[in-house]
């Protein structure tokens, strides 16, 4: 979620995008096998965090904004962000090992370039090039994910996959704003504010299925097999 | 509404762009979850596949049976036989005939005829059932099959059980005992191991059993393509043994690589008595 200065949402659309926002963490707590106790204290937690952070954020970027060199800094790390947390799951799901290291390497290029990139032009509105890097190397790791999946000699059907939803969530996300965030460096002010909400509902989408994801991943969780178990000590000393 | 607004080429690239990627990203889902009702259509295939292959493994059941009683029918009538001929021979109608240092002499030929056709007996009987497995328990069993293995001076064979303080039933212990069996086997046979080992432990009503080796080994992978085929016997056999224990095996390597293990779940408490 880019914070953006320009837009202005009305009431019930931010009611609606932050209970999306608490979706995933509430599934998590529901399906977790927690006590309904910790369970609320952990949603107060997380709420209160993600809200402070929230406006941390939003004075953060305001103050960096002052700057004139530094414009663009705040765009730029939120890119660099977000490519490592959806690179790091796709990566922790990745098997073949080739495919591990060229995502380490096309990371360090990606991080290098952007860092570049921001040191060398001037920057507008968003970093429109970070991010549209950043969606192919995605869009990339996602496809592969799916290959591999298919490849897999398994009972369980793809979408019965917790990591599908998340792939699906990071790709509707992505390729829903990709075009705008391409485009936002051409457009007046006024344009960008008219259709920044749009990229919301790709956002909105994401967390719907980033929670679904949660829930799958918690009911199969409960299905262990006997290598997930735990066993006592069968050690030979 | 937003589409008559896009007066500009700038907007125009976005709509178009964006549903571009929104039909895109939907026709992979769409086309994932086709090719998954084509994987769907597989395993029906790959069940009836299973069908199979538990009739084939009844087959090969029932001809393994039929084996060790052929087996048995031969080591009785081409040992066993023979050898009571002979001792008939011995005292025959004449015996009483004959003077008293050839009655004695006749006699004692006989008695060892009978003496090496109880031990015959008696060895078939070990084969069928170990004895000291049913009188002492799986722990002495496998001890008596790992100091045997260690005894021809190739393998180096050790156990260790942690906690077997309450023993199996009589018919888990022997079920066990028989997969053990099958592994070792397996591992003499096949992986050109210097040592193995064994380690037992029980854990919330469940009774581990872990078998470590140095030699070649198989994965679980490996093992449930080879329950699958047509050739390993002796691992459709184990595979049998533990769906009927109600328990689970796991082939696996060690983490340090140099280890391949054996880990078999049997639950403590008889499945089928609740």
């Amino acid at each position: 979620m880019e914070l953006s200065p320009q837009t202005e949402k009305p009431l019930s659309f931010n009611l609606v995008l932050y209970t999306t926002y608490l979706l995933p963490v509430i599934c998590f707590l529901i399906f977790g096998k927690r006590q309904f106790k910790t369970s609320i204290v952990l949603l107060l937690v997380y709420s209160i965090v993600f809200y402070l952070l929230l406006t941390f954020f939003e004075d953060l970027r305001d103050w960096i904004n002052q700057f004139e060199s530094l414009k663009g800094l705040y765009s730029n790390f939120y890119t660099f962000l977000e490519y490592n947390f959806f690179t790091s799951f796709i990566f922790i799901n990745i098997a073949s090992k080739k495919v591990r290291t060229a995502i380490i390497y096309l990371s360090i290029a990606f991080v290098v370039f952007q860092a570049t990139y921001f040191l060398t032009s001037k920057f507008k509105s968003l970093d429109s090039v970070g991010i549209g890097v950043e969606t192919i190397l995605l869009f990339g790791y996602v496809i592969y994910f799916f290959y591999e999946q298919f490849k897999k000699p398994t009972n369980i059907t793809i979408y019965n996959h917790a990591c599908f939803w998340v792939c699906v969530g990071i790709l509707i996300y992505l390729g829903g704003s990709f075009f705008f965030y391409i485009m936002a460096d051409h457009m007046t002010k006024s344009e960008i504010a008219q259709y920044w909400n749009l990229t919301y509902i790709g956002e909105i989408i994401k967390n719907i299925l980033f929670s679904y994801s949660i829930f799958l991943y918690a009911r199969q969780n409960n299905q262990n097999g006997l290598n997930k178990k735990i066993l006592p000590n069968l050690d030979m000393v | 509404m937003f589409l008559l607004q896009a007066t500009n080429s700038s907007t125009t690239v976005i709509f178009i762009g964006t549903i571009g990627m929104l039909v895109l990203t939907i026709g992979l889902v769409v086309f994932i979850v086709m090719h998954q009702r084509k994987v769907q259509r597989f395993q029906q295939k790959l069940q009836k596949m299973e069908i199979e292959q538990q009739k084939m493994m009844l087959n090969a059941s029932i001809k393994m049976q039929e084996e060790e009683r052929q087996r048995l029918a031969a080591d009785l009538h081409d040992d066993a036989g023979p050898l009571l001929a002979t001792a008939r021979l011995y005292l025959n109608e004449n015996l009483v005939n004959q003077d008293k240092v050839n009655q004695l002499q006749s006699i004692f030929q006989a008695r060892q005829i009978i003496d090496d056709t109880i031990q015959l007996i008696r060895n078939i009987s070990h084969d069928l059932m170990p004895p000291t497995l049913k009188n002492f328990g799986l722990e002495s069993a496998i001890n008596d099959l790992f100091q045997k293995i260690s005894g021809s001076g190739t393998v180096n064979a050790s156990q260790r059980f942690h906690d077997y303080k309450d023993r199996l039933k009589p018919e888990k212990e022997l079920l066990v005992f028989r997969i053990v069996q099958e592994l070792i086997n397996n591992i003499l046979k096949h992986s050109n191991s210097s040592f193995i080992h064994l380690t037992q432990n029980v854990h919330s009503d469940k009774f581990y059993l872990r078998i470590h080796h140095d030699g070649r080994g198989i994965v679980q992978s490996d093992f449930e393509k080879l329950n699958k085929s047509n050739i390993g016997l002796g691992l459709k056999n184990i595979g049998s043994r533990i769906r009927l224990l109600q328990g689970e095996i796991l082939f696996e390597k060690d983490i340090s690589q140099t280890y391949y293990k054996v880990t078999i779940e049997v639950p403590k408490d008889d499945p089928y008595s609740s």
